[in-house]
């Protein structure tokens, strides 16, 4: 793996099996060259970032695309967590999520998070929004982290 | 003229001057009651000249029917002959030369004249006396059977409030004896907790700072019960000013201070109920915000899977399907966006029922403006007239009244696509006092048989095909404009246009922005 942002993962957290194969079909028609990892809820998402007692944190991911309304650990707390640690504090994340309840807008915001991104119900527009993601996070962006 | 003759002179015209001056009629009989000497003032009461009085019996000034008594009495006094001040015990009648009789005081006197005894009787009219003591006498008596009679209680007290006089209202009112009463005060029987207001009411009076106050408060009665009762004292002063007592009026208000109480006890009811309500109603306010929120994110996810899948598979099996087939595709691709906008309409429409308002000036006519060249930047074909009366100022929620606006603008611009001269008016007028800001167009109108379903939600007068929408728009508006406090209706008609009128409640009135 080497430490060039093209080649860094993308971490994407979903609970939707559906929205995660869509997902996983808008990355490949965007043509991004990550690898897309893929986790099912929050807890899954804090054991990738920071491990746990049997397993080692892995490479912190390019970008995170969190959904906010997960099991266990929700998308929130997930971002709290990763605001909170010194090693993820400055991690690019995008909420990706059905909602946009103003609530979950501020809290999101409040959380700092790099963008807040609705889902369309229209799978065209969702490939659209993917690439302009990947566009804008992998290429344009200059990300602090090595 | 000798010295005897002069002083004999001298006394006489003195004895004159005295007799004539005098404020009383003078009449002075010898012992057979006939007039010797009369002055001046008795011609005048009796009606008599001197001449027709001298000579005459005493007894012609007195009324017939007392004469043969006035004999008696008259030679009774010259028998044991003494003087007497006037009027003591003797109101007597005179009675006048026309027959008419007049109350008399009368004084006696006697003398010796010319070796025989004379009667000197001084005599004053008191008419004036008699009619101020019957006017004084009557007054009294009205004052006592309306202290005795009233419907109201009346106690009088002295300066310190203890009760001198009191009445049988107020003794059946507190359940005592007239005598129990007597010996009691003011304070004595005012609740505690209204001695201080009584107190203050009190000495503001004997301050002179008033002449009376009224109160309401509790006293109590014999079986130790508080009465309310509405009391009006009032200072009672002697004619040089000094304070003798006070008169109180009492006044039963048991029934009308229960009926207060009543009262107060239904609205505190009332208003818990309010805050139960409230609360109840906040709650289901938070059980729609969950439920929308669940819808917005819920109902979502499946749609989305839903499109996506079908693109799915009409990209990697094309081949595979028929027109048919793919024509399909295409329609549950169709349905899926539809459906996913009309939740979002429907999510916004509870959203704006729900937002807190906040009032403003807002410029109409810029907002109308705005909305227009946004209109005209997303349709380029489109030749519309639009005329936008300058300055309409309303006192609205902006971010509200931007949707009305955007939703009626909206509307009208859809619905003249298929005219070749579309214009769309957006003006104010004049109904009763209120301002009337309506948005009317030359479209497609609608039949006015169906105008109470314009403002349902997803009511639709015009097939998918001919304008496109999800029905949720005029609902919008009127679900705006009700939480401003004002209507909204529309008249049309079929291929001539509609016009949709609102108000915004009290606030904006023709007078506060005509005058």
């Amino acid at each position: 793996m080497g430490g060039h942002a093209l080649m860094k993962p993308i971490l994407l957290v979903e609970d939707n099996p559906n929205d995660r194969l869509l997902m996983e079909r808008a990355f490949r028609k965007s043509n991004l060259q990550n690898d897309l990892v893929t986790v099912n809820d929050g807890e899954e998402a804090l054991r990738y970032l920071f491990g746990s007692d049997d397993t080692e944190p892995q490479e912190l991911p390019v970008l995170v695309l969190l959904d906010l309304k997960l099991p266990k650990i929700d998308g929130l707390q997930v971002l709290q967590r990763i605001r909170d640690n010194s090693r993820t504090e400055m991690l690019p994340v995008v909420v990706l999520t059905s909602s946009k309840e103003q609530d979950d807008l501020v809290q999101s915001y409040k959380l700092r998070v790099n963008s807040y991104v609705r889902k369309p119900v229209d799978f065209n527009e969702f490939v659209e929004v993917v690439q302009q993601l990947g566009l804008y996070w992998l290429i344009l962006n200059e990300s602090p982290l090595k | 003229m000798n010295e005897a003759d002069r002083k004999l002179q001298g006394n006489e015209a003195l004895f004159n001057s005295l007799l004539h001056a005098a404020p009383h009629a003078i009449i002075i009989i010898n012992a057979d009651g006939i007039i010797e000497v009369v002055n001046h003032r008795a011609t005048e009461f009796f009606g008599y000249s001197e001449d027709e009085l001298l000579g005459a019996p005493l007894e012609m000034l007195v009324p017939e029917s007392l004469r043969n008594k006035h004999v008696t009495h008259r030679q009774e006094y010259f028998e044991t002959p003494r003087s007497r001040p006037m009027g003591k015990g003797y109101d007597l009648v005179g009675r006048r030369k026309d027959g008419t009789e007049f109350p008399i005081a009368v004084g006696l006197g006697y003398t010796r004249l010319n070796d025989h005894l004379s009667g000197i009787a001084f005599i004053t009219d008191i008419t004036e006396r008699k009619e101020f003591e019957r006017a004084f006498t009557q007054s009294q008596e009205q004052y006592r059977t309306t202290f005795e009679q009233a419907a109201i209680g009346i106690i009088h007290t002295n300066v310190d409030g203890d009760f001198t006089r009191v009445n049988p209202h107020i003794c059946e009112l507190l359940g005592y004896t007239r005598d129990e009463m007597l010996q009691m005060s003011v304070m004595g029987l005012t609740h505690p907790d209204d001695r201080p207001t009584t107190n203050t009411a009190r000495e503001r009076i004997l301050q002179g700072k008033a002449t009376s106050y009224t109160l309401e408060k509790r006293i109590r009665h014999h079986d130790g019960q508080w009465i309310w009762v509405n009391t009006t004292a009032s200072i009672l002063r002697d004619p040089d000013g000094n304070e003798m007592g006070f008169i109180k009026v009492i006044e039963d208000i048991r029934e009308r201070r229960f009926l207060e109480d009543e009262l107060r006890r239904l609205n505190s009811d009332l208003e818990n109920r309010i805050q139960e309500r409230t609360a109840h109603l906040t709650a289901l306010n938070q059980e729609l915000e969950a439920f929308s929120y669940s819808v917005s994110h819920d109902l979502r996810a499946p749609l989305r899977a839903v499109n996506g899948f079908s693109q799915a598979l009409e990209e990697d099996y094309y081949d595979q399907l028929d027109d048919i087939g793919r024509d399909f595709l295409l329609r549950i691709r169709r349905e899926s966006q539809r459906m996913g906008q009309l939740i979002d309409d429907l999510i916004s429409l509870s959203r704006l029922s729900r937002s807190e308002m906040t009032f403003q000036q807002v410029n109409l006519s810029k907002i109308a403006r705005t909305i227009i060249e946004n209109l005209r930047q997303n349709d380029d074909n489109r030749d519309v007239t639009v005329t936008i009366q300058p300055e309409m100022e309303a006192w609205a929620d902006a971010a509200l009244i931007r949707v009305v606006m955007e939703n009626l603008i909206g509307n009208a611009w859809k619905f003249t696509g298929k005219r070749d001269d579309p214009t769309i008016e957006i003006a104010t007028t004049q109904q009763d006092d209120n301002i009337v800001y309506y948005v009317r167009d030359n479209g497609a109108g609608f039949d006015m048989a169906y105008v109470d379903k314009l403002f349902g939600a997803f009511q639709r007068l015009h097939a998918m095909t001919e304008f496109e929408g999800t029905g949720i728009g005029l609902a919008t508006v009127q679900r705006i404009i009700h939480r401003h406090s004002g209507i909204v209706w529309a008249e049309g008609a079929v291929n001539q246009g509609a016009t949709f009128y609102f108000t915004l409640g009290e606030e904006n009135t023709w007078e506060d922005t005509h005058s």
